[in-house]
């Protein structure tokens, strides 16, 4: 009999509020139930950090990455909520529609949670699976042509992935069970992998790669996530490359952190260099033929998960941590902004002459700061996990790669740079004139949360006390 | 007796991949889940209630009557019959499921290892290669749901050639996955056809850059 302590109750008490969530069609309720269950994730949070590494109804252990990935679930969650609620309100959603969207956003944020906290690698995936059903509730919402592709095309391959993901596991069960290795959670694989046969490792860690990184929005199997990115609402496409790419890097970093015992690590720093550089080969690609605002962020989650995925292999543990904290709050900033901005001239093309620098001073400061973030330049903190990963890049075995890397970035910036200089300055009479009826106060109002994320890429990247980095390294640590 | 259900669920693999026929492809899928049902019993000899109750739950239950049924049921519901334009000619599907089967074989026999049996790899890593083969050459959306499936098959058969066993929560998940992933598929296939007028999946392409 499970022993109901903090971690069953948090999961047990979210899926009651998902339940009331459900159930309810009054508005003012609904948003009490959204707080309360940020408040649980807050909670959840706190008491994790006090309780650090011990183990929790057997499965669960929060250790410094999980308490720091949770703290940031928490923020972009609550702020995904307020999102949320301007949204389905805009759109004049039924209160049935709004009450089944939030129901699945508490659930979806729940079982990101879970991923954060598992110390068993098939519960990772289990987790991760569930977030695949949640998020296809979310990615469906609108019930257009584009959200039914969406998530036809993101339920489809993820369920590939996921099930390509636990053929994987099954591999390293049986690598783990030809030396008596029957447990399958990750202290135990960290002690003896390196007993293991190096060929059955490497097939699975294939084959755990390739599954989630459909989570984590990188190559091979990116296709979907740049989709449902589009096809989905705002607020939920700022939740699939902030949070949701965290619970990918989780499982990548973990499974990478038990084989980094064992004499395959130079080959699985190999195939990660691969996938990081070919996700930023791809995203420049894109970028530069992409039309359509959202699509664009889509790809600039690409790039940066590629180069997270480079700092794993280059060794710089804690610029990767770091940098998939930072890109997190600088992309759902993006993304929220980009809510704003399609609300004003109902339009996601790159060409829209909205002359934004003047028809909305504020958000168009957000796109600005955003823009630095996203192309990592100072004051921004992603300006110092780039420079992190490219010390390490230039000083190991990988340093030939970085001129192509380097280019590559170069022209991403220019790409970026130039269509967002676009947005913010063309200005046409016909197109100029923004379709909202709201005032500018409450317009303004509504940019908080983005320049709160903002100021956070900023914060950690440049002002940090010194107990933050100490924590965030402890999280980086193998 | 193992090894003869194991050869069966290989020439299943070799039907499905040649016929064009979306019911005879659900029939074969179905018998998959039974075929299953006995492979694990006839394997898992000390196994415990809740654990039989998962296998029958998800074997016969699920694979052999759950899944086929919603499958008949949205290809009934979109009046399909049979995979039009074949981008494979059956014969070239047959060489390369062969080819799968042979190779997977190969593999097993090179990676030799006590803990796996060579019948159990082959036939599980077979059914992988051809789930996926017939998520690329074929272009209904319900047949992709299919090679899915097959895909998932084979996952099966490589869990059962694994001592290990997982958390309870996993096993439930995977359970649970299973139904959830083909009822929304399901559902998907459906909302795809009235939204798009279309089975195929080359037409749903309104996500471009």
């Amino acid at each position: 009999m499970m022993n109901l302590n903090i971690p069953i109750l948090v999961l047990l008490g979210s899926a009651a509020l998902a339940v009331s969530m459900y159930f309810t069609r009054s508005v003012l309720i609904q948003r009490v139930l959204a707080v309360l269950h940020i408040s649980t994730l807050a909670f959840f949070t706190v008491h994790e950090f006090g309780s650090l590494n011990q183990i929790e109804s057997v499965y669960l252990k929060a250790d410094a990455m999980a308490v720091l990935f949770l703290a940031v679930l928490t923020i972009i969650g609550a702020c995904a909520y307020f999102y949320s609620f301007i949204y389905t309100k805009q759109r004049g959603d039924a209160p049935q529609r709004a009450a089944s969207h939030h129901a699945a956003l508490i659930l979806f944020l729940t079982m990101l949670a879970g991923v954060y906290v598992s110390r068993h690698i098939g519960m990772v995936w289990a987790f991760l699976e569930a977030s695949t059903l949640t998020a296809a509730l979310l990615i469906y919402h609108n019930r257009t042509k584009h959200s039914i592709e969406a998530t036809w095309k993101y339920v489809f391959v993820c369920s590939i992935g996921i099930a390509i993901a636990f053929a994987g596991i099954l591999v390293l069960s049986i690598a783990g069970e030809s030396k008596e290795v029957h447990d399958l959670s990750f202290e135990i694989l960290t002690k003896n992998a390196h007993l293991m046969d190096p060929k059955w490792l490497k097939i699975s860690f294939l084959f755990m790669l390739t599954g989630f990184s459909v989570k984590m929005g990188v190559v091979p199997l990116f296709n979907v996530d740049i989709d449902a990115k589009d096809g989905g609402p705002s607020h939920v496409a700022a939740l699939l490359s902030s949070v949701l790419m965290i619970a990918g890097f989780v499982a990548i970093y973990r499974v990478y952190s038990v084989f980094s015992t064992t004499s395959i690590r130079h080959w699985m720093d190999t195939v990660l260099m691969i996938c990081g550089i070919l996700s930023i080969v791809f995203a420049t690609g894109y970028i530069l033929k992409t039309k359509n605002l959202k699509r664009l962020l889509a790809y600039s989650s690409l790039e940066h998960a590629g180069i997270v995925l480079i700092a794993i292999a280059t060794g710089a543990w804690y610029a990767a941590v770091l940098h998939v904290i930072l890109h997190a709050f600088a992309k759902s900033a993006m993304f929220f902004q980009y809510a704003h901005f399609f609300r004003l001239f109902k339009n996601k093309n790159l060409d829209t002459k909205s002359n934004y620098i003047q028809t909305h001073p504020w958000g168009a400061g957000v796109f600005v700061l955003g823009v630095i973030a996203l192309c990592a330049l100072p004051p921004m903190g992603t300006f110092m996990s780039e420079l992190y990963t490219f010390q390490y890049l230039l000083a190991g075995p990988f340093w030939w790669t970085a001129p192509v890397i380097f280019i590559l970035m170069a022209v991403l910036v220019w790409a970026i740079g130039s269509h967002f200089f676009g947005i913010l300055y063309n200005k046409n009479e016909a197109e100029a004139h923004p379709t909202s009826h709201l005032s500018n106060r409450v317009m303004n109002w509504e940019t908080l949360p983005q320049y709160i994320l903002l100021l956070a890429v900023l914060w950690l990247g440049f002002l940090a006390p010194h107990s933050v980095i100490d924590f965030i390294n402890n999280a980086a640590h193998l | 007796m193992i090894s003869v259900m194991i050869l069966l669920f290989v020439i299943t693999l070799v039907y499905i991949a040649v016929s064009d026929r979306l019911v005879s492809m659900v029939r074969l899928l179905s018998l998959q889940g039974v075929l299953l049902f006995v492979v694990a019993i006839l394997e898992l000899h000390k196994v415990d209630a809740l654990n039989f109750g998962f296998i029958i739950a998800e074997t016969l239950l699920v694979k052999g009557v759950v899944l086929p049924y919603l499958l008949f049921r949205t290809i009934k519901k979109n009046k399909l019959e049979r995979e039009t334009n074949l981008t494979v000619s059956p014969i070239l599907s047959l060489i390369i499921v062969s080819g799968f089967v042979f190779g997977s074989f190969l593999m097993g026999f090179t990676l030799h290892d006590h803990h796996i049996k060579v019948g159990y790899f082959t036939a599980s890593v077979s059914a992988l290669l051809t789930g996926l083969f017939i998520v690329v050459a074929r272009q209904k959306i319900v047949t992709h749901v299919m090679g899915y499936l097959v895909l998932e098959n084979g996952i099966f058969l490589l869990s059962l050639a694994v001592g290990n066993e997982m958390p309870l929560a996993v096993n439930t998940a995977i359970l649970l996955d299973l139904l959830s992933s083909v009822l929304l598929l399901a559902f998907l296939v459906d909302a795809v056809g009235k939204t798009f007028k279309t089975t195929d999946v080359h037409e749903l392409n309104e996500l471009t850059d």
